[in-house]
């Protein structure tokens, strides 16, 4: 058994001055304090990895610097699926006895650290040194590809995917952490200048300065403790050139995975917290993972139902789309956000229900899944 | 320099041809040089030369370049095409082909080598 007993997030956007150990101490200062926990009660530490700061040994070069002394340590990399695998060991550590107190901490000045053009090109290496990237790829057009075919397949729209940035950007708003302030509609996502088509720039997450982390724990150390019920992964691919087919990729695998051990069913689900790097993502995983019909992912959230005051809230915080994603820690901002939302501390966000929870990474080009299911404590 | 890429040159080196490889023993193919089977094991793989001609499977057409030395060539279309020897290449294209159109390839030079080049087949 374990718990997530406390989290910690910084805001994301620009963080001028700050590396990306500042980062990462940032957040793991806050989830410490959240948690109730002291440097010295911490005796794991997994980390994601740092573009902007390559380094073999991140976590033990993070430990050092934050001044813990763990008995076990390791950086983690599955791209985008990073911060929920990092959840997902954490979890099995703990629940095995390796450790009590594991510190999973990600940060990145992904923005100011860098040019844009040296993280457009170095997300571009995702793909095929030899066959892929003399093409000139981006992430973006990878998903191009992936998102032609899908709406191909589903007859989904443009507009279909924008309304999916709309929503996000409604959740950011109530978020002052966000990256992004103003509000944004469909026409204006539809005019956004274009990236790799059918996605344009307000399709596609920023790039961002910021940190995340949390605390997974033996016992409930706080008095806000979620516990992680059921965790599941699936590997399909590397390269999209070399992906199934679209009813063969890993999101449905890692769900049933996740939901075997305790035969948690998808119409159960409370509270969502879905990977979405691009608009197109959000919309494929929501319906791989069967939170809506095929197809029917825009419908849904036309209809209200992924609202904070909806059926099925989403990403409350605004997701990668618009709070914004610094790399590893992008994605842990939805656990944090999720912890927030089940431990009813999420202010004016907070939603009805969230006894039940979702969340679900991926990293590459929907090449890596990682599904887990969190459950509030009575 | 390996066996395997010795015997073959492809467009990855500067050679007008899409390549593949073939497996003896189980009959697989795929596109990404090996030096073994990756659904059976078997080592010593057969290198084939590909007809050029497939399907689009998808396209996206890129505005925004990841380097700098690309940015006089937006935008230009990246496609996935299913060839007919049956594996999927990624190529570059006419900016107008959609999935389903008949395709076939020739050869164009970008960012100081040659990448496939599909057009709709006549």
């Amino acid at each position: 058994m374990s718990f997530i007993t406390g989290a910690g997030l910084t805001s994301f956007g620009k963080h001028e001055g700050r590396s990306t150990l500042d980062l990462m101490s940032m957040a793991a200062e806050s989830a410490l304090a959240d948690a109730g926990l002291a440097r010295r009660d911490i005796d794991g530490i997994l980390c994601g990895y740092s573009t902007v700061q390559p380094h073999i040994m991140l976590a033990t070069v993070f430990a050092e610097h934050f001044g813990i002394q763990p008995q076990y340590a390791h950086a983690v990399q599955v791209g985008g699926g990073t911060g929920m695998a990092m959840a997902m060991l954490a979890h099995i550590l703990v629940t095995t006895g390796v450790a009590k107190n594991i510190l999973v901490v990600a940060g990145e000045n992904r923005l100011t650290g860098q040019t844009r053009d040296a993280a457009v090109q170095s997300l571009a290496q995702v793909g095929h040194p030899v066959f892929e990237v003399p093409l000139g790829p981006t992430i973006p057009a990878y998903y191009g590809l992936v998102a032609s075919r899908y709406m191909h397949e589903h007859g989904v729209t443009e507009e279909d995917l924008a309304v999916l940035a709309v929503l996000m950007r409604e959740h950011a708003l109530m978020h002052p952490g966000a990256q992004f302030h103003d509000p944004i509609t469909v026409a204006e996502v539809m005019a956004s200048k274009p990236i790799a088509t059918p996605l344009k720039l307000l399709d596609c997450c920023p790039v961002s300065d910021g940190g995340a982390a949390f605390i997974v724990s033996r016992d409930d150390t706080s008095k806000h403790g979620v516990k992680v019920i059921g965790t599941g992964q699936a590997h399909t691919h590397q390269y999209v050139t070399t992906a199934p087919a679209l009813s063969d990729l890993g999101a449905a695998p890692a769900l049933a995975r996740a939901s075997e051990e305790r035969g948690i069913a998808i119409r159960d689900v409370r509270y969502a917290a879905i990977y979405d790097s691009f608009t197109i993502t959000l919309a494929m995983l929501l319906e791989d993972l069967g939170l809506a019909k095929r197809g029917e992912a825009a419908a849904r959230a036309r209809n209200g139902d992924f609202g904070i005051m909806g059926a099925l809230p989403l990403n409350t915080h605004g997701g990668l789309l618009s709070y914004g994603h610094c790399g590893v820690g992008g994605a842990m901002a939805h656990l944090v956000e999720t912890h927030l939302q089940m431990t009813g501390r999420a202010g004016q966000r907070q939603v009805k229900d969230a006894s039940l929870a979702l969340l679900h990474g991926d990293g590459g080009v929907l090449s890596s899944h990682v599904s887990m299911f969190l459950e509030q404590v009575r | 320099m390996s066996s395997a890429q010795e015997v073959f040159a492809d467009w990855t080196s500067g050679t007008e041809v899409i390549s593949y490889q073939a497996c003896p023993v189980c009959k697989s193919a795929w596109y990404f040089r090996r030096r073994f089977c990756p659904s059976c094991g078997a080592s010593d793989p057969a290198t084939k030369q590909a007809s050029g001609r497939g399907v689009v499977y998808a396209e996206t057409l890129v505005h925004r370049a990841p380097v700098a030395e690309a940015r006089e060539h937006v935008p230009y279309k990246i496609v996935l095409v299913d060839i007919d020897e049956g594996l999927r290449v990624m190529a570059h294209g006419e900016a107008d082909l959609e999935i389903g159109d008949r395709v076939s390839a020739a050869f164009k030079p970008f960012l100081g080598g040659i990448v496939p080049f599909f057009a709709k087949s006549s």
